[in-house]
């Protein structure tokens, strides 16, 4: 990051090599467009390359600071629409993301992606189907927690324990499974 | 209102690493943030995690017009110094002896092609290794389909073929049977009595083919009704003291039906043969219901 904040223009492309995929697969997720998903990986990387000076290192890994930008640009895409890509939330719809296919398994098997991946459906898969649910809603569908509580007609109580406790679980299973977040 | 809603500002860190906290909700969960070290580090952990999440959306390739735009867009905006001037806090290597940059320069780029020459060949061989390994895996999966498949059907050809063999076995033995009957009503010598009906209306009929001195015997019925389940037929031979139970039999449809009785001794030893309707299983002693009956 410190080579891309000095204008090292080589350094970015490493950077876009390793994270555009996912990006690109959560903007689509969230957005369910391909055109929109397009801008929002463009989006980001430049904002990477224009605010890298701005991120500090010790405050935390590279990843969910990235991560953070283009998600904060895919619900506020989300947000001017004023709709909802089709299957997030409704109808009591659970998506079930530890069964999301992976498209290209061959290639990512090879790949710290694929690794990753694996890592996170095997913990989400952990998680009871009501607090994949509301982990569903608040991280995809960008919705608060009150959001979630009107939404699913249940007490907002239960869904800040169900956030509450997702949340712990999946640290627990990750932190079980020994990943780290280094990425730099 | 649920009590919930008034959980302590720390259990709402995962909401706001998720960015599902409510806005009303984030006053108190940020001054809790402003003081404690211990929950700027919890919060820290949680987003870490939250990072994963985009992981388990599937990943994409976007097209190649995303990259190319934005490293114009990049290039556009970045001064020509910037573009050509070493990053900053990156110390620029001390220049050696000039006679060693020719051969350095060539060296370094004679590395940086064999390295890339050796990764893009590992990179193919892993892709065609994984090609040949899903084709494999393919085939083995249809083989295994196809065995299951055969299995099944030999196993259910081989039913087939026991039933088969054991109809024929049923069909071998009554052939022998029939044979045996017809060889033995056939032969020379043979005597034959006759069994009338023991009740007057009955067109039933028996005739006994029999070698005196012999204990075996043939009886071939006719006109007897089928009787009702549960009960059957049973011939008796009988002597001025006693009567001595021998085979049960059923008819055909059509009234039809024949045994062949060994008696215990000799049949001529016996003065009266009769037929008597029975339960099923026979009886040790007749009933009263005769049907047929002869004298020897």
């Amino acid at each position: 990051m410190a080579q891309v904040a000095g204008g090292d223009s080589r350094a970015m492309e490493e950077l876009y090599a390793r994270y555009a995929r996912v990006v690109y697969g959560l903007a689509l997720k969230i957005l369910a467009n391909a055109e929109h998903a397009e801008d929002v990986v463009q989006e980001t990387f430049w904002r990477v390359w224009n605010r890298a000076a701005t991120f500090q290192a010790g405050s935390g890994a590279f990843a969910p600071w990235l991560f953070g930008i283009a998600r904060n640009l895919c619900i506020d895409e989300l947000r001017r629409r004023q709709a909802r890509p089709a299957g997030i939330g409704g109808g009591g719809d659970d998506l079930a993301l530890a069964a999301i296919p992976d498209t290209q398994p061959g290639l990512d098997e090879v790949t710290w992606v694929a690794e990753r991946r694996r890592m996170i459906t095997s913990a989400l898969s952990e998680l009871p189907a009501d607090q994949r649910q509301v982990i569903e809603l608040a991280y995809f569908g960008g919705l608060s927690q009150r959001e979630i509580a009107d939404q699913l007609n249940n007490p907002l109580g239960t869904v800040k324990t169900r956030v509450r406790l997702a949340l712990q679980k999946l640290k627990t299973v990750l932190q079980h499974q020994g990943i780290g977040l280094d990425d730099r | 209102m649920n009590s919930h809603d008034h959980d302590p500002a720390e259990s709402q860190l995962g909401a706001y690493a998720l960015g599902a906290l409510d806005l009303e909700d984030r006053p108190a969960l940020e001054a809790l943030l402003s003081e404690s070290p211990a929950h700027q580090e919890e919060l820290r952990q949680l987003r870490e995690i939250v990072a994963l999440l985009p992981y388990a959306a599937p990943p994409a390739t976007p097209p190649d017009r995303v990259r190319e735009r934005l490293f114009a867009r990049i290039a556009a905006a970045q001064p020509a110094t910037r573009r050509t001037a070493p990053s900053p806090g990156v110390t620029a290597p001390r220049p050696g002896p000039r006679w060693l940059m020719p051969g350095l320069l060539a060296g370094l780029a004679a590395l940086v092609l064999v390295l890339g020459t050796l990764t893009f060949s590992l990179n193919s061989s892993v892709a065609r290794l994984d090609r040949t390994n899903r084709q494999l895996v393919s085939s083995l999966d249809d083989i295994q389909q196809a065995l299951a498949e055969t299995q099944a059907r030999q196993e259910q050809l081989a039913s087939q073929l026991a039933a088969g063999e054991e109809r024929i076995a049923q069909l071998s033995a009554a052939l022998a049977r029939d044979d045996y009957v017809i060889s033995f009503v056939s032969a020379p010598g043979v005597a034959t009595r006759q069994l009338q009906p023991a009740q007057s209306g009955v067109a039933a009929q028996g005739a006994m083919y029999m070698y005196p001195g012999h204990s075996n015997a043939v009886v071939i019925f006719s006109g007897l009704p089928p009787l009702a389940p549960g009960q059957v037929y049973q011939f008796w031979f009988a002597d001025g003291t006693s009567q001595v139970a021998s085979s049960t039999f059923e008819v055909d449809p059509t009234g039809i039906g024949y045994i062949v009785v060994e008696a215990p001794r000799e049949v001529n030893a016996f003065s009266e043969v009769m037929v008597t309707v029975e339960p099923a299983g026979g009886s040790a002693t007749p009933s009263r219901t005769v049907v047929l009956e002869g004298s020897l």
